[in-house]
């Protein structure tokens, strides 16, 4: 039982969904972080969480216990691991962020893919790996679009369009279309039902049947700027070089545009004809936050961890930075 | 020398003139001569001085245009004086971080200030602190179109005079902006309730307008309060438009305890003497003055508007359901038709100014602030806050121009610091 006076330094905000990820053995580990850090930790579904009386209902660890189900303070800096579908959840996180009490790090896990990706175009230094978004009504000889639906939660349901044989090809799945170049607005209209869409401009060296390979990076905290770092890979691990640089150098020139960012994940996709030049580099396919696949984790164990003493990490030296009136930017 | 362009970049010269260039017209070349710095922003590049083809037209190399971060697609003024040429305004408009990404969409609420642009031109770069990029001094950002009147992304020069629209800030990075601009972000200190009542109290032509006030240690504070002024006002420190005020009379005996103690855990409180305020039907008024600098860097009250408390509560702020109305209409309503409104209005402005003033002497720098004064029905006039970024949505009430004029101010000023090259600033120590 701890006083009404005790008050955690930091918190972790999830959904009641991923409780079951909060095993004692990952409680264990969380202790650890609270004594290297020094820090007092709290982990809550944001459910749970009353923003009007400051108070929230989890777990609290400090140096020497565990107290599970009690209220207590809201701590003053969070770490936000989830996406939130129900409006309560949405509700309650934006209620955080604008509250002066508060500090939320990686507020969104979900982006506005067009949004990044012209945010993304404005960086030369990037060029060779962001594909230009589709502006034009059918592709041109050399290309190969990829359109998606822009829900930004790294779904990866592809629509392939190209042009073959003065025709244009459709691809969704098994599902194979051929139209007149000038009806492809309209196929593609019927196609995505009026749900928001974006794509993507590729060489045609890319095939249309690979699948991205997943890249997971974290911030760590640094005064003045974080320094992003690759932690994982659904796929083959460990990255090639080439991956990773562009990796990081994406994350590094997307934290000029989005706030308190602090974990991502890049979608890329690789050139399969072995035709050398710009083709040759992975061209980027989506941005999200935190991994939320189950599956994910329950193949990676190491993985959630990892985020976790990551997340208290980079929570704890932005608590010192505000401390000693540096802060980002 | 000092007028209004539009300017051209030179697209012909990128792969083959490396130089930087400016052309200009040729009796400004005769007047500048064969070379000249060019201040853009926070950025000067020397450049060569060429003279244009064609009546008024200035055109900039490319590569003098990537070397300044040149935007183009608006309107600048150009200005010479000592040896350098300055193109602006570069005017930038500092943001919270609580807008997770920066969209067009979002900027509506910049729509008035912006309705006087015709009258400066310039660049317009709204941006948050982790958009700068401090090595390559330039900021990730949104910057105003007036051709389409929306917004558009990129990465532009760090601008040299900004207006701080946001306070829950680090302290840090805001500094290295001052110093950056020679102390020209505006509007760059929150004092919270309790910091500007010790600020103003010092001041001894000031002290008799502010009502008894005190940090709330303990609810003996409020108990000792209660005895002495039979009814008094809880204010949280750092919240505004009316958020968390309420108040306790004597004759509740014990009832406020309970939502003290609740209260006083989300953050420190005040206790400040409960004013008898002037009513209309009832209800109490307050003032809200206007209080913003001119182009010569004066203070100058720009709208006072009178604010009755909803039919419900006695708060007078329009957020809380207040209503708008004039002083003349105030005053002759309470006090009768004999009042001399004029004498009346004099002694609000003084006090007004006054206040500015005694906040300047403080240090920072501000362009604007929300003063709230009320008269009680003693006819004694009483300061009830400050407020640094007010709203001024009530004078929309009242006239629509005058609202518009106070929404375009703060901009227009920083319009003016901007073309003085955001090293004019002269208001102490940041």
């Amino acid at each position: 039982m701890l006083n009404q006076r005790w008050q955690a330094d930091l918190g972790l905000l999830y959904t009641r969904n991923e409780s079951a990820r909060f095993d004692p053995h990952v409680i264990g580990i969380l202790q650890q972080c609270a004594r290297q850090t020094g820090r007092r930790l709290a982990l809550f579904p944001i459910h749970d969480v009353d923003v009007e009386r400051g108070r929230v209902v989890g777990t609290w660890i400090d140096g020497q216990r565990v107290v599970h189900e009690q209220e207590q303070a809201i701590p003053p800096v969070l770490f936000n691991l989830s996406l939130y579908r129900q409006a309560s959840g949405i509700r309650t996180l934006r209620r955080l962020r604008l509250s002066p009490h508060y500090r939320v790090f990686n507020p969104l896990n979900r982006f506005a893919q067009s949004t990044v990706f012209e945010r993304l175009a404005l960086h030369e230094s990037l060029a060779q790996w962001i594909p230009p978004l589709v502006t034009h009504s059918r592709p041109q000889t050399d290309e190969r679009w990829m359109l998606q639906v822009d829900k930004g939660r790294g779904q990866w349901n592809p629509v392939w369009v190209e042009e073959e044989n003065g025709l244009v090809v459709i691809r969704a799945g098994q599902m194979r279309q051929y139209c007149h170049p000038k009806q492809v607005e309209r196929r593609l209209e019927l196609l995505f039902g009026g749900r928001t869409r974006y794509g993507l401009a590729l060489p045609r060296s890319f095939a249309a049947e690979a699948r991205p390979r997943r890249v997971y990076l974290m911030a760590t905290a640094h005064t003045g700027r974080s320094r992003w770092d690759v932690v994982g890979s659904l796929q083959a691990w460990p990255l090639q070089p080439g991956l990773q640089r562009a990796s990081q150098a994406v994350a590094q020139e997307l934290d000029w545009h989005l706030p308190h960012l602090a974990a991502l994940t890049l979608d890329w996709l690789e050139p399969t004809d072995g035709s050398g030049g710009q083709d040759a580099e992975p061209q980027l396919m989506q941005v999200s936050g935190v991994e939320q696949s189950n599956t994910y984790y329950d193949q990676h164990p190491d993985a959630w961890v990892a985020l976790l003493q990551r997340a208290v990490a980079y929570c704890a030296q932005e608590d010192a930075d505000e401390a000693e009136g540096r802060g980002s930017g | 020398m000092s007028e209004q362009v539009n300017i051209e970049v030179d697209d012909t010269s990128a792969a083959t003139d490396p130089s930087h260039w400016i052309a200009v017209p040729p009796r400004w070349a005769k007047q500048i001569g064969q070379e000249v710095s060019v201040e853009y922003g926070l950025r000067t590049v020397r450049a060569a001085v060429r003279t244009a083809q064609g009546r008024g037209r200035v055109v900039v190399s490319r590569s003098l245009q990537d070397a300044l971060l040149f935007a183009g697609s608006v309107p600048y003024q150009v200005r010479y004086a000592a040896g350098s040429l300055r193109i602006g305004p570069v005017v930038g408009l500092l943001l919270g971080e609580q807008r997770y990404l920066l969209r067009d969409e979002e900027m509506d609420e910049f729509r008035d200030a912006l309705s006087g642009y015709a009258s400066h031109g310039g660049l317009v770069i709204a941006f948050q602190l982790h958009g700068i990029d401090w090595e390559r001094a330039c900021v990730y950002g949104l910057s105003y179109q007036p051709a389409t009147k929306r917004w558009k992304h990129g990465r532009y020069a760090l601008p040299n005079v900004i207006y701080q629209r946001a306070f829950q800030l680090p302290a840090g990075p805001v500094q290295r902006l001052q110093t950056l601009t020679g102390g020209n972000v505006f509007n760059s200190h929150r004092y919270n309730k309790w910091a500007m009542h010790e600020l103003l109290s010092t001041a001894p032509s000031l002290a008799h307008h502010l009502p008894d006030t005190r940090l709330l240690a303990s609810e003996r504070d409020v108990q000792d309060m209660l005895d002495a002024h039979r009814a008094v006002v809880i204010k949280p420190l750092g919240l505004s438009r009316g958020r968390g005020i309420w108040t306790i009379r004597a004759e509740e005996r014990t009832e406020w305890h309970l939502q003290l103690r609740q209260q006083a855990k989300r953050g420190p409180l005040l206790v400040q003497r409960m004013l008898e305020l002037a009513k209309i039907a009832d209800r109490p008024w307050d003032i809200r003055v206007m209080m913003q600098k001119n182009n010569a860097k004066r203070w100058q009250c720009s709208g006072i508007e009178c604010r009755v408390a909803g039919p419900r509560g006695w708060l007078t702020n329009i957020a809380q359901g207040g209503r708008a109305l004039t002083l003349d209409n105030a005053l002759r309503t309470t006090f009768g038709k004999t009042v001399d409104v004029a004498k009346w209005e004099q002694q609000v402005q003084e006090l007004s100014l006054g206040i500015c003033q005694q906040i300047e002497q403080q240090g920072g720098h501000f362009a604007e602030f929300g003063l709230d004064l009320a008269y009680d029905v003693h006819q004694q006039l009483w300061l009830l806050e400050v407020n640094v970024r007010p709203t001024c949505y009530g004078f929309r009430q009242l006239d629509e121009q005058l609202y518009l004029r106070i929404c375009q101010t703060p901009l227009t000023y920083a319009a003016v610091q901007s073309m003085e090259g955001g090293r004019a600033y002269d208001g102490g120590t940041v």
